[in-house]
């Protein structure tokens, strides 16, 4: 299959702050992994690393074969890595249909979506996610959990390779969680490396293969999710160290 | 259709009936005050017509949208370029632009006396492209700036120097004074694209301040005293008028064209998420600057006119005053409207006509004219525009226009 990412010994400082500390993993090409950690342990930090929008302190991190350390943002989804955000955005004053149609206009999205037109590239894309019905309409009045198919929609439309998803559960009910879990299933089935994070353990950990476990910035864990959730130092991690527990 | 317009109107009938009282009634009285003091003073004549034109445009726009009541309204998408067009003149909107420009278009015919009033009229059209330019870089890609002088200062100073020195026609002076202010805008904003909000605005007024300097110094760049005694657009007044008039309307025509392309959705989102952009795979250093040029040429459009019309040009120009010029229309007008900066234009020139009438009387003190006319108006306005109509006056008042109509068609 060939391996899509591999990042070696990633490190981020922020002044005195090690946010990610020595992090080294590869991704197969059409895999399904998470990256679990508590809060503040730099998972989305890494997503940043690898999507550009910070620059590493160290480590590199290849994609395809590329160096892709440090370059623009935008030069890393046109080569094809695409992620969402933890707190989820939108372009407040375009309606929905022209939120996803400015990813098709990218250089990237230019290339798939130039054949049928942006807007009907936008359109198709729209009903994959199951918004097309309020494609006229601006995103301001939409719930979260459409927000958050707006966002991987919005993703979509500069036709990834690998698709960094950072916490699309959070704060979502469960039918709105079922909801994505199918769209990111359809997404792998389609041929897409997913990679996503999140701490809202239960969906995540029987949606993926294989998980990733972070904590203050360091790797801790690498496996299938039985076996992470059992190690020792993640326990720990999210548990905290105790005495005399049954 | 037309039937049902009349019952309509019969239904409506007490509406229209008082509707129409009210402006018969306020036509009457302008026009009587127009007998009785037209030849005594200019403020009042200024007020008057301006009144007038003001209530004359609703009036007609009433009738209008009467009249278009018949006209098919096209809401699907439609390919060609012509029945696009007609089919937005046959929305409100479009009626009413249509209106007031059919109005602009007879203006010279209105001030055949009047040359003063007439050139107020070409004035606040210079003004009108030259806040449209500021209102294109604003509203449409969130890039705030505050030195849009300097595009329109170095536009008039090259201009000025094709006409007289080089000899050169009006046009070609103006074309290439507006791409100089482009080649400026690369000048600008290579440097002020990691720069965002406050910090945009105090850089590109500091570029501002930078040319006033460098332009007011004695010796260099023609002096202090700057350029003067240009020969005009053309040696009449109606020439000029039209001249105008029709880039104005191509310059709106343009800038509102790109707003509601492609190119128009990507600068909108830069404005509205410029991370989100980003990562939509969007260069947006590389639109950003796209835009400052886009915005540079049509300030630079008006820096020539507005040269030309003064038959002079000096470091002035690139005074703050024009640089919040453009701001203050904007703002009244309605930003990322484009249009709105006609009505902001218009507003802030006649606003500032009758306050330097107001001001010519004698119990104010000498100094007072010129401070009025700058810093007080400006302040005043903005901060009523903002208390009261955030997203300029253009939205509310068209909205309300549009209630107006819709209750005449019963919708």
């Amino acid at each position: 299959m060939g391996v899509i990412l591999e990042v070696k010994n990633l490190t981020k400082k922020f002044g005195g702050l090690t946010a990610v500390n020595d992090f080294s993993f590869e991704i197969e090409r059409g895999e399904f992994i998470g990256l679990i950690g508590p809060n503040g342990a730099g998972k989305t930090t890494v997503f940043n690393l690898i999507s550009g929008f910070e620059k590493p302190s160290a480590g590199t991190i290849r994609f395809d074969g590329i160096n892709i350390t440090g370059i623009s943002p935008y030069k890393i989804v046109n080569l094809g890595i695409a992620r969402t955000f933890q707190l989820v955005r939108s372009f407040k004053y375009l309606t929905i249909l022209d939120n996803v149609s400015v990813s098709c206009l990218s250089p990237r999205g230019k290339e798939v979506s130039k054949d049928v037109g942006t807007e009907e590239y936008a359109s198709s894309i729209l009903t994959a996610v199951g918004l097309v019905d309020k494609a006229r309409i601006p995103p301001v009045v939409l719930p979260h959990g459409d927000l958050r198919k707006l966002q991987i929609g919005k993703a979509v439309g500069t036709n990834p390779q690998l698709l960094l998803l950072d916490e699309p559960f959070s704060g979502l009910s469960y039918e709105e969680q079922l909801g994505i879990t199918d769209l990111i299933k359809k997404l792998h089935d389609d041929g897409v490396t997913i990679f996503i994070t999140g701490h809202v353990l239960r969906e995540l950990m029987t949606l993926v293969p294989r998980v990733l476990a972070m904590h203050q910035g360091k790797l801790i864990a690498d496996g299938p999710p039985r076996e992470v959730a059992n190690h020792k130092i993640v326990l720990e991690a999210y548990l905290g160290r105790g005495e005399g527990f049954a | 259709m037309q039937t049902r317009l009349l019952n309509r109107i019969k239904e409506n009938s007490l509406f229209i009936t008082c509707v129409s009282l009210f402006y018969l009634i306020l036509l009457v009285y302008i026009l009587t005050l127009l007998y009785y003091f037209t030849y005594t003073s200019l403020i009042l004549t200024t007020i008057l017509y301006f009144t007038l034109f003001y209530f004359i445009f609703l009036y007609l726009a009433f009738n209008f949208v009467v009249l278009s009541a018949g006209v098919k309204r096209n809401i699907k998408e439609v390919p060609s370029a012509m029945s696009r067009l007609k089919a937005w003149l046959g929305t409100f909107k479009g009626g009413l632009t249509l209106v007031c420009l059919i109005l602009l278009s007879i203006i010279p015919f209105l001030t055949k006396n009047r040359y003063y009033l007439g050139s107020m009229f070409i004035v606040a059209m210079i003004y009108t492209i030259y806040a449209a330019s500021w209102d294109f870089l604003a509203g449409f890609t969130g890039q705030v700036s505050f030195g849009q002088a300097a595009f329109f200062g170095f536009a008039g100073y090259v201009t000025a120097d094709r006409l007289q020195i080089q000899n050169w026609h009006w046009l070609p002076s103006l074309i290439f004074g507006a791409l100089m202010a482009v080649v400026i805008s690369l000048i600008i904003g290579i440097p002020a694209i990691r720069l965002k909000g406050p910090y945009l605005a105090l850089g590109t007024m500091s570029f501002g301040m930078i040319l006033y300097l460098l332009f007011a110094m004695p010796d260099i760049l023609y002096g202090s005293e700057g350029l003067f005694g240009l020969s005009r657009l053309s040696d009449n007044v109606v020439v000029e008028y039209y001249i105008v008039f029709i880039f104005m309307i191509i310059s709106l025509a343009i800038m509102k064209a790109i707003g509601n392309s492609k190119l128009g959705t990507v600068f909108k989102s830069i404005r509205d998420d410029e991370t989100g952009a980003e990562a939509s795979g969007i260069n947006t250093t590389k639109y950003k600057i796209f835009a400052f040029m886009i915005s540079a040429f049509f300030a630079g459009i008006a820096g020539g006119f507005f040269t030309m019309r003064n038959t002079a040009v000096s470091a002035q120009i690139f005074g703050a005053t024009y640089s919040f010029y453009p701001i203050v229309m904007v703002a009244i007008g309605g930003i990322a409207t484009i249009s709105g900066a006609g009505v902001g234009a218009f507003f802030f020139i006649f606003l500032i006509e009758i306050l330097r009438g107001v001001a010519d009387l004698a119990w104010l003190p000498a100094g007072a004219v010129d401070f009025l006319d700058d810093a007080l108006i400006f302040s005043v306005l903005l901060i009523l525009v903002i208390r009261f109509a955030g997203a300029g006056v253009l939205k509310s008042a068209i909205e309300r226009l549009k209630n107006l109509w819709d209750i005449l068609l019963g919708r």
